[in-house]
């Protein structure tokens, strides 16, 4: 009896084919959004397209595209998405799931033309309308294109999947805000020791996987939240946010991905066990006191070894208590005995770790300083500090202006970065939010995204000229992300 | 099927709490979904009770598959509400029951599961994890799961559900709602020391001006902003991320737990959290026995011996760390790997390289493993481990020989001749007066093995055993022995007025024997025997001059081949013969 999913492998042609094919036919679906469809972009992301389809369509008769859930099949067969390619699946994948639309299928070779009028009837569908399949599929007879059929997104409108942003925006706040409550109370349990409750920490990182599936870029918002509540709190779930956005990035999958969470969570636990005048002292620290502050990886994996039974979650959480403080050269501490590659998980943690404190205020009463310059310095400990491959996924997550920067735009408007585009190419056209000054305060204005054109000059409206450091306005950004 | 169920259990009672129906169901819908929910519930009801390789089941789920896929074929999916007792479709109840032990609702309900929607395309694999899940429903430790969460970790594609988690907030959480509720919460206070540290040097202590690193202005762009190649992946790197994935979502990941607690044994000073790892290693151990990996489990223990070499640790450590070796060789783990070798082919040098991992405590369970083992050669492998680990304990073998399975006693008389001491002279000679003649042959090899000046004499006695095999194989063992005192027995036997009459295999033995000690002492003997006239019959004469021309050219001397050399000339073609072949049997 089968107990788990059948695994396939990475290399097979259905993942292959079907990747060419979703990169293309995005290409092209993202293209009728800027273009028109007699300028000669289209015209080459549309021969680029069809040279695949009919490659596909010579070789396996048929090409049929199906998303069930997060999930892609390519002629019923699943497509593992690698890691360089996630961000365009994810942004098919969102646009697919914007029109209801679920199934494409192509039963035989078709035109230019006719390929042309299926892309601008999907690109020009209304959003959340669930019977947008019903429409395309009228229009695809009333125009005698026999070769191309539609069908509608499987999943159930009230469940999990949030379409509209404000729910998605709403749930992720709740997950964010109950998972730093929670954190509260699993310290209190570890300081009284009492009996830890697992599964409502399972619980709120599955529902963090989820929402993070979704669309990242609300919960990896929240994340620049750093002064709320102690310390400890807001960075522990500051770090599973981003440790969890940064697995699914890579390819590590659901189930996984709320361990991974759960490791986030935890790995600072140890810190429990240090007097808070250490902990929160900033004048310098003794011998001793270093000692016992480098104890805490250590500590932390003591107790989650005593909290927990022995198992694949302990692993997981255990691995990134004791390895966070550890360098991908194996510096840091606690200095090893012997040495071995670190674990993924670990390595995962240990660069949201890094990030989600350097973001954080060093000088009193300074909010957040959010900019390129911190993803500059951990280019230049990559391969040192930090998993190199693993610090090119974070950017391409982040962006390369991170999400929460304060920018200044080429139209003298001021932003906050609020959404990173998924296709590397735009990488630096975020979404931004526009922030104005009005009756002695900062007030959130339109968004607006950075992709737009100007159609009569053909170049774009909005460009970033710099960053701004948000304590020169007396800004905290993480305001206009909640 | 009653033949199917095991003795102490009853029948199951697969009936399920359907609400009776009052007038007909004309739905077709509903009596489908009234159909497929009571096969579903059946099919758990099963599930819990029969043991998990019972055919039926697969008869059950089987049937259940056709039953969803008849279903979703025709109405695209199928939704089950969940209340507190019951079960419905389409606002009607398909099924209750408010016994809280025993209802299928209750125990959804009460994880927070509202509802439970199957959609078409539901694969075997699904019907299968969903099945698994509500089997074991009750069994689930509440602290660390729930269905829900069971049901969330199958990743199911065909399967969805709706819950709440409410009922898990002890204390309320605020949620603000505004920037305002935010600020409340805000606090702000300078950087700890420490964590300014850990963001610059390892080494420093000292930390570094970060902030000001930040707020430095440049007037360019930083060079990774226009340059994307810096932070574009590799196909190198795609794929070393890939095999990383791959490698840590694997279930046998969690042996690489493993690493940290001998990390854990290196650098802890403080008791309880030494043990913690210390019983977690022995977990490990646990788990490498019971999947085979006999390899690894020796690696585990190696690491041990060398944790206990390397550092310098308290009496308190070193007592806690022996203890992973003790627990190595406890009972149940000897018998989880008389488990391994009955189910299945494992490296046996696996097994060996294990079992010479183990200390003294191992003896007595891995001889009771050795009676009950069917493989040879895994016999074989366990009795050389003893013989390693029971050098210095004899006395923990000997209570076995008189063991009424003689094939355990021949195991055990193997061993004690391998360990070699005096001491277990005694009961190899008990041994030796035992019944079957297959445990008395391997008393006189333990004897050999021994060959002390007891031993010797012991083998001297059993030339003149009434059984002639046993004769052979003493005289054989006094010759691999190759000491004086051996010889001179042997000699005369050979000498012996009744010698010639002997079966030519025993002739032959006893000559072997003597050449085997390899001393020029019995070479006049032997040059006598091989020019000695007939008396008797030719033939009983010739197996004389063989086995002494044998004798001679095994010893090989000068002396011994200078006598071979000399006879070759004999005018008797007979010692002639007997020479040349020795010589020639010598040089090949």
């Amino acid at each position: 009896m089968p107990e788990e999913k059948p695994n396939l492998d990475h290399e097979h042609l259905p993942t292959t084919l079907g990747t060419e094919f979703i990169i293309k036919f995005y290409r092209l679906l993202k293209g009728t959004m800027i273009y028109d469809r007699k300028n000669a972009i289209i015209d080459r992301l549309t021969q680029e397209c069809l040279e695949v389809i009919h490659r596909i369509i010579q070789s396996e008769g048929n090409l049929f595209l199906k998303i069930v859930r997060d999930n892609f099949f390519f002629n019923n067969i699943r497509i593992i998405v690698k890691a360089d390619k996630y961000a365009i699946f994810k942004a098919f994948w969102q646009e697919m799931r914007r029109r209801w639309i679920g199934e494409v299928e192509f039963s035989e070779e078709v035109s230019g033309e006719h390929l042309k009028d299926f892309i601008y009837l999907l690109s020009k569908l209304e959003e959340n309308n669930e019977s947008n399949y019903l429409y395309v599929k009228k229009q695809l007879e009333y125009r005698h294109i026999e070769s191309v059929q539609v069908g509608r997104l499987e999943f159930f409108k009230d469940e999990d999947i949030y379409i509209d942003s404000e729910d998605q925006k709403k749930y992720s706040k709740e997950v964010y805000f109950k998972t730093i409550g929670l954190v509260k109370e699993v310290v209190e349990s570890i300081n009284q020791q009492k009996a830890l409750n697992i599964r409502k920490a399972k619980r709120l990182m599955q529902n963090a996987v989820n929402a993070i599936m979704q669309d990242d870029s609300t919960l990896l918002g929240l994340a620049n939240i750093k002064n709320y509540d102690e310390y400890t709190f807001n960075h522990s779930v500051n770090v599973a946010i981003l440790a969890i956005a940064l697995g699914q990035r890579i390819g590590i999958p659901k189930k996984h991905l709320s361990h991974l969470g759960m490791a986030g969570l935890f790995h600072d636990m140890g810190k429990t066990r240090i007097p808070k005048e250490i902990l929160n002292k900033t004048g310098k620290l003794s011998s001793e006191e270093w000692s016992m502050m480098r104890s805490h990886p250590l500590v932390g994996t003591e107790i989650i070894m005593r909290m927990k039974e022995w198992g694949e979650l302990s692993t997981r959480m255990i691995d990134g208590a004791f390895e966070h403080h550890l360098r991908y050269d194996l510096a840091g501490y606690p200095r090893l005995t012997r040495k071995r590659k670190l674990t993924l998980f670990g390595r995962i943690i240990t660069i949201a770790d890094f990030y989600d404190a350097l973001v954080r205020p060093r000088v009193y009463n300074r909010f957040p300083y959010v900019s390129e310059k911190i993803l500059g310095i951990m280019l230049e400990r990559s391969g040192k500090d930090f998993d190199p491959a693993i610090v090119k996924v974070f950017i391409n997550m982040i962006g390369i202006f991170p999400l929460g920067t304060l920018v200044l735009l080429n139209t003298n408007e001021m932003g906050i970065v609020i959404q990173i585009q998924e296709d590397p190419e735009l990488i630096d056209r975020p979404k931004v939010c526009l922030i104005y000054y009005s009756d002695g305060e900062y007030r959130k204005g339109k968004v607006v995204d950075l992709r737009e054109m100007d159609e009569g000059t053909g170049d774009f409206k909005r460009g970033i000229v710099k960053t701004l450091d948000p304590n020169e306005y007396n800004m905290n950004v993480a305001e206009f992300l909640i | 099927m009653a033949e199917d169920i095991s003795s102490d259990k009853k029948a199951p009672d697969l009936s399920v709490e359907m609400p009776s129906i009052e007038g007909g169901e004309t739905d077709e819908e509903l009596l489908l979904a009234r159909d497929l929910t009571s096969s579903f519930i059946k099919v758990i009801k099963a599930f819990r009770f029969y043991p998990p390789d019972n055919p039926t089941l697969k008869g059950f789920r089987d049937q259940l598959i056709k039953k969803f896929q008849f279903f979703l074929n025709k109405y695209q999916s199928f939704i089950i509400q969940v209340g507190e007792y019951a079960l419905s479709f389409k606002g009607k109840t398909l099924y209750e029951n408010r016994d809280v032990k025993t209802s299928l609702a209750f125990s959804l309900y009460k994880d927070g599961l509202r509802e439970i929607r199957f959609m078409k395309g539901l694969e075997e694999w699904e019907v299968q994890g969903i099945i698994d899940i509500l089997k074991q429903s009750e069994q689930i430790n509440q602290l660390e799961d729930d269905i829900v969460t069971l049901m969330w970790e199958k990743d199911f594609i065909h399967i969805g559900y709706l819950a709440t988690d409410e009922f898990l907030e002890e204390t309320p959480v605020v949620i603000p709602e505004d920037v305002d509720q935010f600020r409340k919460n805000l606090v702000f206070k300078p950087l700890a020391h420490h964590v300014e540290v850990d963001l610059a040097e390892e080494a420093s202590e000292e930390g570094v001006d970060l902030d000001g690193l930040l707020s430095k202005r440049t007037e360019e762009p930083l060079p990774f902003v226009s340059d994307r190649s810096v932070y574009f992946l590799t196909s190198e790197e795609v794929e070393g991320l890939r095999k990383d994935v791959e490698s840590e979502v694997d279930p046998t990941f969690v042996f690489n737990i493993t690493d940290i607690l001998f990390e854990i044994l290196a650098l802890e000073k403080e008791r309880e959290p030494y043990q913690d790892a210390v019983n977690i290693l022995i977990k490990v151990l646990d788990a490498f026995l019971t999947l085979g990996e006999f390899s690894k489990a020796s690696d585990l223990l190696k690491r041990v011996y060398i944790t206990l070499k390397t550092y310098d640790l308290q009496d308190w450590q070193i007592e806690s760390i022996q203890k992973i070796i003790t627990e190595a060789g406890e009972e149940t783990r000897i018998e989880r790997i008389g488990k391994v070798l009955e189910r299945e082919e494992a490296r046996l040098e696996d097994v060996n390289a294990y079992l010479l991992l183990l200390q003294k405590n191992s003896i007595k369970p891995l001889i009771k493993l050795l009676g009950e083992l069917k493989n040879s050669k895994a016999r074989r492998i366990f009795c050389d481990g003893l013989a390693e680990i029971g050098k210095n304990a004899i006395e923990l073998f000997t209570p076995f020989i008189e063991d009424r399975r003689w094939y355990l006693v021949r195991n055990i008389i193997y061993v004690l001749g391998r360990i070699g001491k005096e001491q277990s002279l005694p009961y190899i000679q008990k041994a030796f007066n035992h019944e079957d003649i297959r445990v008395r042959r391997e008393a006189i090899q333990a004897l050999g093995l021994i060959g002390d000046p007891k031993a010797i004499g012991l083998l001297v006695k059993a030339l003149t055993d009434n059984d002639v095999r046993i004769r052979c194989m003493a005289a054989i063992n006094l010759g691999k022995g190759g000491k004086r005192a051996g010889l001179i027995p042997l000699l005369e036997v050979v000498q012996s007025k009744d010698f010639y009459k002997r079966e030519p295999a025993e002739i032959k033995a006893f000559f072997n024997a003597v050449g085997m000690v390899g001393s020029n002492e019995a070479v006049p003997v032997l040059q006598q025997l091989l020019e000695r006239k007939s008396w008797f019959g030719r033939g009983k004469i010739d197996e004389i001059r063989t086995g002494a021309a044998n004798a001679l050219a095994t010893i090989g001397t000068p002396e011994a081949k200078a006598i071979l050399e000399e006879a070759k000339n004999s005018k008797d073609e007979t010692v002639r013969d007997a020479c040349t072949q020795a010589l020639k049997s010598q040089s090949s």
